[in-house]
């Protein structure tokens, strides 16, 4: 039988991966988040040993309240440096007027 | 209690918030709040001293199953150095800094910091320790980006996406030694190594964890973040951050390695965190002599003293431990001192530019004489702090006979010298470009308290070296059971 939760894993995280090699603000918040979702999924993976095993969706609870948080952060980070240095390259470098 | 000052921390958040536009209302408070921490902290580490260990368990879960807060000596000296720090950081960003950023809510922020910092520092559950890891960050993105720099808007967002990497590592790791054992209680994930030994899957969790921290301690290759983000950082916010930040990271490594340590190394860990320690120590040292803006010089800096730090974790000895929590003593008092100092130089001076300032020694006599305290400090002159912290990482690399490491920890003293000259060279003894304010004002003299404070906690902890080392002895104990005396 093919275990479909490691392939998505796989895949999630390989999208992860690709977008976050971007330069793009968006793209790598967009990243970041999809990586996010690979890894809760990874630790739902990690609690199938014990069969009826509740800790690890308590975990992903988390995992996931804070992914949103941050990506929040992370979005609020990238529209004040969009503002400032008016290019979607992320590590473009504005000159110093100081 | 030991959870008070992670509630200290939240309390004052709130009420800071509440209060920002009340401006005389607000320092006080928050001053206060930060003082109350202090004393707490304090109070935490003679009571850890005199009856060891304390636990506390959240809800009253017993202990593999619950949330446990464990602070052991490790836990109570890391909260009383970052407790002092956060004083003194307090402190200097009342002398420091205008009502726009008061208004903005950075003291809130900066409690709401205070309480990740502390919660890492007492909690004894993994996944409790990444929830605090986050409170501190998203605390620490805001502080960052709070900025006049234009370039700070890229350096938080760089900050921001290596350290949520780096948090990503985390979770696989946690979810790697989930598998292992079964529990994520601190102490019991250490019990059950002992018992049956390291899986292939304690192995990966323990690696991935090893990869997220050395992300946060900012260690070669993982510290391109602390030169982007610290000088586009303001300058007292920069100091605190030096101050705790990455000690987080390597807290968290020594509590998680010390298995590693104790049982023998089946992982192959430590001989890669040699290397990357070698490797830190050399290329931070270099970094800073290439900076002309002195926080770049310092932020480079703490790259190369992190190397020193995890040397001694990664000699994998009593000794190699010993040496590794002196030196985070020292250099947490060290770092935050020395920011400050260039914080009170930018203020006179009106620039952080080595180049575009001087004359220094002339207008300034004393606050020379401060800087030079904690400079000598880093360097490791006696009878000061750094002294006693190289000779102890010194005898430990020579009592495992690891003589590239002896090699460097003398020739990197000298690189350290040369770029604090810089620093003296450049600042104090050069004459002054321009004309330099004749005296400073009433609020920016109050900075010269926490710079007081700082060096005689320095002092304190260079001419009390049996005292600080006993402690060291203690946290080594308690880290490796297994192992009796040297």
């Amino acid at each position: 039988m093919i275990d479909f939760l490691s392939l998505s894993i796989a895949a999630l995280v390989a999208a992860g991966v690709w977008l976050l090699l971007s330069r793009d603000w968006l793209q790598i918040i967009l990243g970041l988040s999809v990586l996010g979702h690979g890894v809760n999924l990874f630790i739902l993976k990690s609690g199938e040993a014990a069969s009826p095993d509740p800790l690890p969706q308590a975990l992903i609870l988390t995992a996931i309240v804070i992914g949103l948080g941050m990506t929040a952060v992370l979005l609020a980070l990238a529209s004040r440096g969009l503002k400032m240095s008016k290019s979607r390259d992320a590590d473009f470098l504005p000159e110093e007027t100081e | 209690m030991i959870a008070a000052p992670v509630l200290i921390s939240f309390v004052f958040a709130l009420i800071t918030l509440l209060l920002r536009r009340h401006s005389v209302g607000l320092r006080a408070v928050s001053l206060l709040g930060t003082a109350l921490s202090l004393m707490i902290a304090v109070w935490i580490l003679i009571t850890v001293w005199e009856q060891g260990p304390q636990r506390m368990q959240i809800g009253n879960w017993p202990a593999p199953f619950g949330i446990s807060f464990d602070v052991g000596m490790l836990g109570a000296l890391m909260i009383a150095g970052s407790a002092l720090v956060a004083f003194c950081g307090q402190w200097a960003m009342q002398s420091l800094l205008g009502r726009r950023w008061e208004i903005l809510g950075i003291y809130s922020l900066y409690h709401f910091l205070m309480m990740g910092v502390y919660g890492s520092f007492a909690t004894g559950d993994l996944f409790n320790l990444y929830v605090w890891f986050e409170v501190l960050l998203a605390a620490s993105f805001f502080l960052v980006a709070l900025s006049r720099h234009r370039s700070s808007a890229t350096g938080s967002f760089k900050y921001a996406v290596i350290s949520i990497l780096s948090s990503v590592a985390f979770l696989f790791g946690i979810s790697f030694v989930y598998a292992s054992v079964g529990s994520l209680d601190l102490s019991d994930i250490i019990q059950q190594q002992q018992l049956h030994g390291q899986s292939l899957s304690m192995i990966m969790g323990l690696s991935f964890l090893v990869l997220a921290f050395l992300v946060k301690a900012a260690v070669f290759p993982f510290f391109f973040w602390l030169p982007a983000s610290y000088p586009v950082t303001l300058t007292p916010v920069a100091a605190v951050f030096s101050g705790f930040l990455t000690k987080v990271g390597l807290y968290s490594l020594l509590r998680i390695l010390s298995p590693v340590v104790a049982f023998g190394d089946s992982t192959k860990l430590l001989p890669v965190m040699y290397g990357l320690a070698l490797a830190s120590m050399v290329l931070g040292v270099l970094g800073a002599l290439s900076r002309d803006n002195m926080k770049g010089i310092l932020a480079f800096h703490g790259t190369s003293q992190m190397g020193y730090i995890l040397l001694g974790l990664s000699l994998g000895g009593q000794a190699g431990i010993v040496a590794c929590v002196f030196y985070l003593l020292h250099h947490m008092m060290v770092k935050t001192n020395l920011f400050l100092s260039v914080a009170y130089m930018e203020k006179v001076g009106g620039t952080s530019m080595v180049s575009e300032s001087g004359g220094l020694w002339a207008a300034r006599p004393w606050l020379a004489g401060l800087f030079a305290m904690s400079a000598l400090s880093l360097i490791g002159v006696p009878p000061f702090s750094g002294f006693w912290a190289k000779v102890l990482t010194l005898q430990a690399a020579l009592g495992e006979q690891r003589w590239a490491g002896v090699l460097l920890c003398l020739g990197v003293s000298l690189f350290t010298l040369m770029s604090m000259l810089k620093i003296w060279n450049g600042v104090f003894w050069k004459r002054a470009p321009r004309d330099l304010p004749e005296k400073d004002s009433a609020r920016v003299r109050w900075l010269v308290v926490p710079l007081v404070i700082l060096n005689i906690s320095i002092l304190a902890i260079g001419l009390g070296y049996p005292q600080v080392r006993l402690a060291a002895e203690k946290v080594a104990q308690e880290l490796l059971p297994g192992k009796g005396a040297p």
